[in-house]
């Protein structure tokens, strides 16, 4: 009798802790709808030039209490970056610019978040970690925003699917001669520096 | 032929220009395909699609005019045929 009072107190200790504590979710930014994508703008003499890609793909690991250890790898598939322009287009992926058949995807990872600021579900901090373009990688520290949508994921596949969604979004710019992207060239036409937007959502299936 | 060469310049330059404006007078270039963005309500993000659809831009008024004047500098160099008494 003493004995399995002190086990079904012990299961309710466990039971208790495990509900205070709480785990990383793993989130997948694999979007088939291609919702998710990134802007890029470069100033050029006559117009900006502006286009898009949505072939992003990645996992970041979330816990909602610890935001500061935030950690992942996103994915771009260069072949998915688009302008209004086909012709400029094929210049963008060819041989000259990003070489898309020899370096088909972009890449950054990120181990922590700094500066964390949390305000509900939203989480502003600076993302560290290391990009990826071509045959360049660099350390970059990116201001990002992170939005936690518990519950969510059912909106979004009409109720087929359950779980939370966590939206990224993220503004800085890179220049092209860092990671040579036609490098030094064309600077009077095409200015050096990348103005990159990325809006992204990920899914964490329960 | 001058006068066929006069006109055809003329000609040219106006269709380039009444075709631009017709495009909407874009002052940016030509552009194959329009992007259009979205939101989603779920996430709130703004994404884009894109369709296709011919936009001139402001090479064609630019080609068309010096195309013009191509013509009508060679018109200038033909004589103008004197009609036999």
């Amino acid at each position: 009798m003493n004995n399995r009072i002190i086990q079904t107190a012990q299961m309710l200790a466990f039971a208790f802790i495990g509900a205070l504590t709480t785990q990383a979710e793993s989130f997948d930014f694999k979007d088939p709808k291609g919702i998710n994508n990134i802007t890029f703008t470069i100033d050029a003499p006559l117009e900006y030039i502006s286009g898009t890609a949505n072939g992003i793909s990645g996992t970041v690991e979330f816990d909602p209490a610890h935001p500061e250890n935030t950690s992942g790898t996103i994915t771009l598939e260069t072949h998915t970056l688009m302008v209004a322009n086909s012709m400029m287009r094929d210049h963008i992926l060819g041989d000259q610019w990003m070489e898309v058949e020899k370096y088909p995807t972009i890449t950054f990872v990120t181990t922590n978040l700094e500066g964390v600021e949390s305000d509900g579900n939203t989480v502003k901090a600076i993302a560290t970690g290391t990009l990826t373009i071509k045959e360049t990688t660099k350390e970059i520290a990116v201001p990002i925003t992170l939005t936690y949508l518990p519950g969510k994921l059912a909106d979004r596949t009409n109720g087929n699917m359950q779980g939370d969604l966590l939206v990224l979004r993220t503004s800085f710019s890179i220049s092209r001669s860092e990671f040579g992207i036609n490098a030094g060239n064309n600077e009077d036409k095409v200015s050096n520096d990348i103005l990159l937007k990325l809006s992204i959502a990920g899914a964490a299936v329960k | 032929m001058k006068k066929l060469l006069q006109i055809a310049s003329l000609l040219i330059v106006v269709a380039s220009f009444v075709t631009w404006v017709l495009h909407g007078a874009n002052t940016g270039w030509t552009t194959t395909e329009t992007r259009i963005m979205h939101l989603d309500e779920v996430t709130g993000i703004e994404y884009p699609e894109y369709i296709s659809q011919l936009t001139f831009g402001i090479e064609l008024p630019v080609v068309g005019t010096t195309a013009g004047l191509i013509l009508m500098a060679i018109s200038l160099f033909i004589r103008k045929s004197k009609k036999s008494s």
